[in-house]
């Protein structure tokens, strides 16, 4: 589904390398994990999924279509495909639970009835059932970021991403969080998963990735996490 | 393609932003009122110097009165040659009894008057031909020739007052008048699309984490650019009709001045009468076009990803 071939990426016209020479293959319906410190590359990985950034060499293919064709006003076609549960959340403040996920639906085109339908239905998906009238700040974390998630949702995508999604979490609600995303992927959903939780990402027994300093130095299938 | 669902969500943020943010969106629509109301004005006085001039060379004529002996067939004779030259755009005969009659009309309620030319043997009036010239420069020319073609023995005067100095003034007030309203309406433009152009920018900021969000779950370029192309176009409506009806006070208590110097109503197609639309329409129209070029150079340097 996605083919990442010899990606390098720098930042700052080459001082920061934050991907190095990057080769990765990820099948349709996989659940992988991206493991590595802070500032390995995990987030500069995803971003160049998602077109925010652009590599300096190599290729990415994703259903076959090479990104680098997809000029930047067309790259919201791309992410309409594409659920993304970013590291600082980013959920508007003054927007409802609901009505985050709602907006995400109107953008995307679809018709009110679908939001109207449908938001109730992811909401009870990632488990905020009573929880859609409720602003972010009335939120703990983990609700947030099933929130996050339900957006990410909203449009049904092929692929999720999610990048530390149990970051600030304790690990009861990080474990929730991490058999939610399992639970998506068991109905069919691509998912990639950014992380430096060790714990976790051992439980579940599934291909994990880990990137060091911009590199892949491991990936294995149902491998455990060994930094 | 921007589909029908999407285009009426666009045009409702576009509104609501506007409705958020309103006293910010006042400034523009204020702004944008005085601005139409300025060019609104320019219009309106430019064409009122215009038709003053016009008005003052249609005015413009050669009368060529005969002596008595003239007979109306040498005069009709007379018109016929005087046709010939290329100065001439028309001739107005008018025979010394149809200037009587003429006279007597206008002064038929005046019994002195009506008195007098009963006591008179002969018309007092004589035969006249009206010329007026294809344009004004050449009436000096065309009382030449007049005045040495070979009827001349026949001409007892030629009447012809000489508007040319004031006429040309006229026209150099006009045209000052033309340049100086160009010089206004290009600034008062752009000050509008400065002002629209600051609001749409303050409006983007505010909302750069929702434009962000908007990106971030694949909404096009349109569907994030369209509100403010709204609300910029709003502000140019709302603009429009303030200063249309700002001017339509203005243009009835002017008309009635303007109808007295003139000396006849203006013309029906005048923006008093029914262009009062049109002006209102260009008022509007150039609202909306300021409108929308202020918020495509805002979404264009605020929105880029
Ligand atoms: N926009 C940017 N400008 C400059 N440097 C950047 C930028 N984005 C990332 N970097 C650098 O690239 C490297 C990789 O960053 P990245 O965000 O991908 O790390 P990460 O693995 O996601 O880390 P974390 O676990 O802390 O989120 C880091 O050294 C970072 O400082
Ligand atoms: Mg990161």
């Amino acid at each position: 589904m996605i083919v990442f071939q010899k990606i390098t990426k720098t930042f700052k016209s080459g001082q920061v390398v934050a991907l190095k020479n990057v080769s990765l293959e990820i099948s349709q319906g996989e659940f992988l994990s991206l493991v590595g410190k802070s500032g390995a590359g995990k987030s500069t990985l995803l971003a160049l999924i998602t077109l925010e950034e652009r590599p300096d060499s190599g290729r990415i293919l994703i259903e076959g279509q090479d990104l680098s064709a997809i000029k930047p006003a067309d790259s919201f076609y791309l992410r309409r495909k594409i659920g993304v549960v970013y590291q600082d959340i980013k959920l508007l403040p003054r927007r409802t639970a609901a009505e985050n996920v709602a907006f995400a639906m109107e953008v995307s085109g679809l018709p009110d009835a679908a939001i109207i339908a449908d938001v109730p239905k992811i909401l009870d998906l990632v488990g905020l059932k009573t929880r859609g009238g409720a602003f972010p700040n009335e939120l703990s974390g983990g609700e947030k970021q099933r929130v996050a998630i339900a957006r990410a949702l909203a449009h049904k995508p092929a692929l999720l991403i999610a990048d530390e999604p149990t970051g600030n979490l304790d690990d009861q609600n990080a474990l929730e969080i991490l058999q939610l995303l399992l639970k998506i992927n068991e109905f069919g959903t691509t998912v990639i998963l950014a992380t430096h939780a060790a714990a976790l990402v051992n439980k579940i027994k599934r291909r994990v990735v880990t990137l060091e300093q911009g590199e892949i130095t491991y990936d294995q299938k149902r491998g455990r996490y060994l930094i | 393609m921007p589909t029908l669902i999407s285009l009426s969500r666009v045009i409702n943020y576009g509104l609501v932003n506007l409705w958020r943010h309103r006293l910010l969106s006042l400034t523009a629509v204020v702004v944008m009122g005085i601005s139409m109301s300025v060019l609104g004005l320019l219009l309106v006085v430019n064409q009122l110097a215009d038709l003053s001039s016009s008005t003052i060379k249609d005015r413009v004529d050669v009368s060529i009165f005969f002596t008595p002996e003239a007979t109306d067939d040498q005069v009709t004779e007379v018109k016929a040659e005087f046709e010939k030259f290329e100065e001439v755009k028309s001739i107005n005969f008018i025979s010394a009894e149809a200037a009587l009659e003429k006279f007597k009309q206008r002064h038929g309620n005046d019994p002195l008057i009506q008195a007098t030319l009963l006591e008179l043997e002969a018309n007092p009036l004589d035969s006249t031909l009206v010329v007026t010239a294809h344009d004004l420069g050449q009436y000096p020319l065309l009382i030449q020739k007049i005045e040495r073609s070979r009827f001349h023995p026949l001409i007892k005067e030629i009447n012809y007052e000489d508007n040319r100095a004031l006429i040309e003034r006229l026209d150099t007030i006009t045209q000052g008048i033309r340049n100086f309203g160009v010089l206004l309406a290009v600034i008062f433009g752009c000050t509008t699309v400065l002002v629209t152009f600051n609001t749409l920018k303050l409006t983007i900021f505010s909302r750069r984490e929702e434009i962000e969000i908007m990106r971030l779950v694949g909404a096009s370029n349109w569907y994030i650019r369209g509100p403010y192309l709204v609300e910029g176009t709003a502000y140019g409506i709302f603009g429009g009709v303030i200063s249309s009806s700002l001017i339509y006070p203005f243009l009835a208590f002017v008309e009635h001045g303007a109808s007295n110097f003139f000396g006849f109503r203006l013309p029906q197609a005048s923006f008093f009468h029914e262009g009062f639309w049109l002006l209102i329409i260009i008022q509007i129209g150039v609202g909306i076009g300021l409108g929308v070029i202020s918020s495509v150079i805002a979404t264009r340097r605020h929105l880029q990803i």
